[in-house]
């Protein structure tokens, strides 16, 4: 009996240790596979627990953070107004103490807050609610809300106090609001995503720097807008461009009102990237307005060190300096702009398109470089110019520069967790240059607010094959990746390849690509797609595009093979069936390819199209690049189907909003 | 049964050993930190011309020694005694172990070897029959140094190598006729050298930065007067300084804007510098001769250049030089590379060539022709674009040169500083000779459109 027993213990034995190795080795290639090749000590954890955002695992393993975004100062110096993003909140800090006083609720996805004239109310930009909350800071109840575009961001007063100007990101149009009244007057339209706003001093301007490029073609240098509104009659003065410069995220005008400075980054998309030296991907700086409207372009970095993703710019109240905010590498430069005044004033033109490239140039206008806290962000400072406050997005912190000595001298905790989960380590090296070489861009900088920047890039270097960057929200079942889907995740997306082709320098570490992926996968998310009715519901013309793009027979009665319908290939939560397919879209410069079909979640917000970005609209899809219905049958649409169909494209939001039409089978091929 | 009281003591002291061993291992510090480990040159081996412009790589009966540092060195002991000559001593990352060159007897050629501190074991890592100089660590654990070059036609001059540690895979990465000397490592995983060219005339020494795989060499300092050879190894600091000695003086540039950041560290009446290595807390120890002495010894500078009180040693038969302390640093980058050895040619493509600083009026549309130089030949030549680029297939791991024409085959500007591809490289230039703190213009250059011209053999 117990010869019996000792058998049935080694069988037993020998059975798991059987099934350990058969196991441990089917895991070793399924981690080669889903990584690209290279044997990878990441474990199940890494792909099937880090990045999960709902269950057990996900609430235990991770934290609700602040991420702090944006704040003013009130005209006393006194207090602090600070947008907490991801909290829904806008939290006061007690300037003598340094401490946290209130935390007051505000809308969905805050971005900015202003105070009015009297600092009894501050207005609160709910990005993810196309809204504006007036909150009285004395009771920190809202007051009031009021419509506004899609995706409020930046504002600012007029001068006079009557009106609040708010660049409406989403919806690429600005939004005029009677302080009196509470309510828009006028929705003008602005350059492409605008974002930051800033009003002349003389009461006379103001002015709306854009995010993205307006569409320009393809291989063609990006344009991006800053938007000048006569503060008077609050229409569109003049539309000027930025050439070979777009994300420029905030814009600020000096006291006496000479200049306008925007910050903004400069990619060399166009140029075939066979290195990185010298600035040959991407660099970053700012932009000049004159109040006679000469315009130039300064850079902010250095031949061997870069300064990415510059976000928010003050200008002291005396006129001569300027703090940017570097995300990208945690520092704030310190501009001197009496230098920069005499620069551009003594420049030829061919000196100033010569100095928008001029990596040594700096060191003439930046006289301090001051090291803050993860992710500076917004910065105010205080009326009499004293301190300038800087916004630590990933800190959940305040840093207090004193402008006298342009150091850091305190350091204001905003009360977010202090336990730092490996989500939040990710979000910290998303947001940070440090793994590209020279610190040249970070992953933000080709996809601001984890979306995608709009351009085409040059990543082969051979002059062909350029490729449309790609969201990166809610990437959660969504493989492979890439255009021509070679990628089975995101761990080989961003592995050693992603090092040698873009970051041109040490790959990510095991611990630091599981904290990576597990923010890609977890934390960044479409915003809510506000093109449809209030409560969800599409509109008459939504719904016509719906049957078009569920339809299977065209207008004159033939059936459309299964393969050219729009909702084979482009159906599900994400509307993609993730195969390859040619969709007769290959250009001259093209290797020959099919490419995976992309999702479309909050598609409206992604242009320009297709793998090389050469449609400009969703409609030129197939106005242009359709001639012969390989991507679907359009050609024997009107254009008022086409029109509806495309109402009904913009109309689809993030897989958490999809609902299955059951009516409809796929494998059937009707309703 | 009874109770086996030695083989369970036997056994428990065995267990006990262990644990003590295994935590003595886990915090076992290492010995030699804070040692400083130096070549001795003999005064009388080296004449003033030599020791100016810093020829001693070959000299005999040099010796690398190690000592403590106090006040002043103690407990002096010479390493390489077993050698004829020894030099140019690196201590790894990890500070467990040194490379150097060195000559076993006096009729060998110079190798590179490794010494582990700890059992003081010596192993020869280059079994070339040319003289290797100038050993540096790289961050994956590999060994890049200067090897001489002897072509046939009588050409001499030294070429950047990498090879194992274990002396596996020795690749050559710098193809040029050049003297490629000092190579050390940056924070950012690139070598930096000196370079002078030796054919077809000499020119002046400057510093130039590559890759680990040898792959996009680049300009990163050029001294401004022309003092011939005598340029240091570079060494960077943890402060964002790139610091080398030039003829005597101590020169400080900045990492991130190098050509134009020079600042000298030192009065020339503080004495003429030979080495520099950066210490903690923005001091440096350096090897140097001050007005009253008569030999090179060595002492504790600060960034300020005010030297420290706390230090300083010399001999009166030997010049010191070359000092390191032995100490962990922080590993630099270590870079992708894309180098296939399997292929033959790489691609070059020049955005604009009539994008220029050099001083020569060419007017804009001006240059026609672009015209690739070998060696001794012309290896083709292509037009150029309307927008002045060109994109061209090179032979890999070959010297090359160019030349703008105009067109009526007149030279324009050039011949160019030489330059080399590397197999798979992809490179491209801004323009001819430009300005190199100008980034590109962000467009399509036309050339790259089409294939790319063969320059091939």
């Amino acid at each position: 009996m117990k010869k019996k027993r000792i058998y049935l213990v080694v069988i037993f034995i020998f059975i798991i240790g059987v099934g350990f190795t058969a196991l441990h080795k089917w895991s070793v290639e399924h981690v080669i596979y889903m990584t690209g090749g290279v044997p990878h000590p990441i474990g199940c954890i890494s792909c099937h627990v880090y990045p999960e955002r709902e269950g057990l695992a996900a609430n235990l393993l991770n934290e609700d953070y602040l991420s702090p975004l944006n704040a003013s100062v009130s005209s006393d110096g006194s207090r602090l107004y600070v947008i907490a993003q991801e909290a829904d909140l806008l939290i006061e800090v007690d300037l003598k103490t340094n401490k946290v006083l209130s935390n007051i609720k505000v809308g969905r996805r805050p971005h900015s807050v202003m105070l009015s004239p009297d600092q009894k109310i501050a207005y609160v930009s709910n990005q993810w609610a196309n809204n504006i909350y007036l909150i009285d800071l004395v009771s920190h109840q809202v007051l009031d809300s009021i419509i506004t575009g899609g995706g409020p961001a930046c504002m600012d007063l007029s001068v006079d106090g009557k009106n609040l100007y708010v660049a409406n990101t989403y919806t690429n149009n600005i939004s005029v609001i009677d302080l009196l009244q509470k309510q828009e007057i006028k929705r003008l339209h602005g350059g492409n995503f605008p974002t930051g706003v800033a009003a002349s001093p003389s009461g006379n301007f103001v002015f709306v720097s854009s995010q993205r490029s307006l569409p320009v073609g393809s291989r063609t240098e990006p344009q991006t807008e800053i938007t000048i509104l006569n503060a008077h009659t609050n229409r569109v003065e003049v539309r000027r461009n930025y050439t070979s410069a777009h994300i420029m995220e905030n814009v600020a005008v000096t006291p006496d009102g000479d200049m306008a400075i925007v910050t903004l980054v400069r990619p060399k998309n166009l140029v075939p990237s066979a290195q990185i030296e010298q600035g040959w991907m991407i660099n970053h700086g700012i932009g000049v307005i004159f109040n006679n409207g000469e315009m130039a372009q300064l850079l902010l970095d250095e031949p061997n060190a870069f300064y990415p993703d510059p976000y928010d710019v003050v200008i002291h109240p005396n006129g001569n300096y300027a703090y940017v905010s570097h995300s990208g590498v945690n520092i704030v430069s310190v501009l001197d702009l009496d230098v920069i005044r005499e620069l551009i004033n003594n420049a030829s033109e061919s000196e100033l398109r010569m100095y928008a490239n001029h990596l040594g140039l700096s060191n003439k206008y930046v006289v301090a470089r001051i090291k803050t806290g993860a992710n500076p962000k917004g910065l105010a400072i205080s009326p009499d110019g004293k301190f300038v406050y800087v916004i630590e997005r990933m800190e959940d912190h305040v840093s207090v520069i004193d402008t006298d000595i342009n150091e850091v001298i305190n350091s204001i905790d905003l009360g977010g967790p202090k336990r730092i989960t490996l989500t939040r380590k990710g979000g910290k090296l998303f947001n940070n240059a440090g793994h590209t070489f020279h610190n040249q861009y970070s992953c933000y900088t080709c996809h601001p607010d984890g979306h995608e920047d709009g351009l085409t890039y040059d990543l082969t270097g051979s002059g062909r094959d350029f490729a449309n960057v790609q969201t990166l929200r809610d990437l959660n079942g969504t493989a492979p990746f890439k255009w021509i889907g070679t990628n089975q995740s995101v761990y080989k997306q961003c592995g050693m390849r992603f090092s040698m082709f873009v970051t041109r320098t040490e790959s990510f570490s095991p611990e630091d690509l599981d904290a990576v992926v597990a923010y890609i996968m977890r934390e960044l998310t479409h915003p809510p797609n506000l093109n449809r009715l209030p409560h969800g519901e599409l509109t008459e013309a939504q719904k016509r595009g719906k049957e078009i793009y569920e339809r299977t027979m065209t207008t004159d009665g033939r059936e459309i093979p299964e393969k050219d319908r729009c909702i084979t290939c482009h159906n599900g939560p994400n509307y993609s069936n993730y195969q390859m397919a040619d969709v007769g879209t290959l250009k001259e410069y093209d290797s020959p390819t099919m490419f995976d079909a992309p999702n479309l979640n909050n598609v409206y917000e992604s242009a320009p199209y297709l793998h090389d970005g050469s449609a400009a609209t969703l409609e030129e899809i197939w106005t242009k690049f359709n001639p012969d219905d390989q991507h679907g049958y359009a050609n024997d649409m009107t254009k008022d189907q086409l029109n509806d169909l495309v109402e009904y494209l913009k109309s689809l939001g993030a897989a958490r909003y999809y609902v299955e039409d059951i009516n409809y089978n796929v494998n059937k091929g009707h309703l | 049964m009874q109770y086996n009281y030695w083989k369970y003591s036997l056994l428990s002291g065995i267990f006990f050993l262990s644990i003590a061993c295994f935590f003595s291992a886990c915090n076992s510090k290492n010995s030699f930190a804070g040692k400083v480990v130096f070549t001795q040159l003999p005064i009388n081996n080296l004449n003033d011309d030599q020791l100016a412009q810093m020829d001693w790589k070959y000299l005999p009966e040099m010796n690398i020694v190690m000592a403590n540092m106090e006040s002043t060195l103690e407990n002096i002991e010479v390493l390489t005694k077993d050698f004829y000559s020894a030099r140019a001593p690196e201590v790894n990352f990890d500070g467990e172990s040194m490379v150097f060159s060195g000559q076993k007897d006096e009729n060998d050629t110079w190798q590179i070897w490794t010494l582990k501190f700890n059992g003081l074991e010596f192993s020869q890592v280059t079994q070339s029959g040319k003289d290797c100089t100038d050993p540096t660590w790289l961050p994956d654990g590999r060994i890049a140094f200067s090897q001489l070059i002897e072509e046939e036609n009588g050409l001499k001059y030294h070429a950047l190598f990498t090879i194992g540690s274990d002396g596996c895979c020795e690749q050559r990465i710098s193809f040029q006729p050049h003297e490629d000397l000092n190579a050390s490592v940056m924070n950012d995983g690139r070598i930096i050298f000196t370079s002078r060219q030796v054919y077809p005339e000499n020119g002046r020494t400057k510093y130039l930065v590559m890759r680990p795989d040898g792959t996009k060499a680049e300009l990163f300092y050029l001294p401004e007067d022309n003092y011939g050879k005598s340029l240091s190894d570079a060494v960077e600091d943890d402060n964002g300084n790139v610091l080398f000695t030039n003829s005597g003086r101590l020169i400080s540039i900045k990492f991130s804007h190098p050509l134009h950041s020079k600042y000298d560290l030192l009065q020339m009446n503080q004495g003429s510098v030979m080495s520099v290595f950066p210490m903690d807390q923005n001091q440096y120890l350096l090897s140097i001769k001050k007005p009253t002495e008569h030999s090179f010894g060595l002492s504790v500078f600060s960034l300020n250049g005010n030297e420290s009180n706390d230090f300083y040693y010399s001999n009166a038969e030997f010049n010191l030089v070359e000092p390191v302390i032995i100490m962990q640093r922080e590993l630099p980058k270590k870079l992708p590379t894309r180098v296939n050895m399997e292929l033959e040619s790489g691609h070059f493509f020049c955005m604009n060539s009539d994008n220029s600083d050099i001083d020569i009026d060419v007017q804009s549309g001006e240059t026609a022709k672009i015209q690739v130089l070998g060696l001794d030949t012309i290896l083709g030549e292509t037009a150029v674009e309307e927008d002045g680029s060109f994109y061209v297939e090179l032979e890999a791991d070959q010297p090359v040169r160019f030349q703008t024409l105009n067109g009526a085959g007149e030279i324009l500007r050039g011949p160019s500083s030489w330059m080399w591809i590397r197999p798979n490289e992809r490179r491209g230039c801004t323009g001819c000779h430009a300005d190199r703190e100008i980034a590109p213009e962000n467009v399509v250059p036309k050339a790259i459109e089409k294939q790319p011209v063969a320059m091939v053999k």
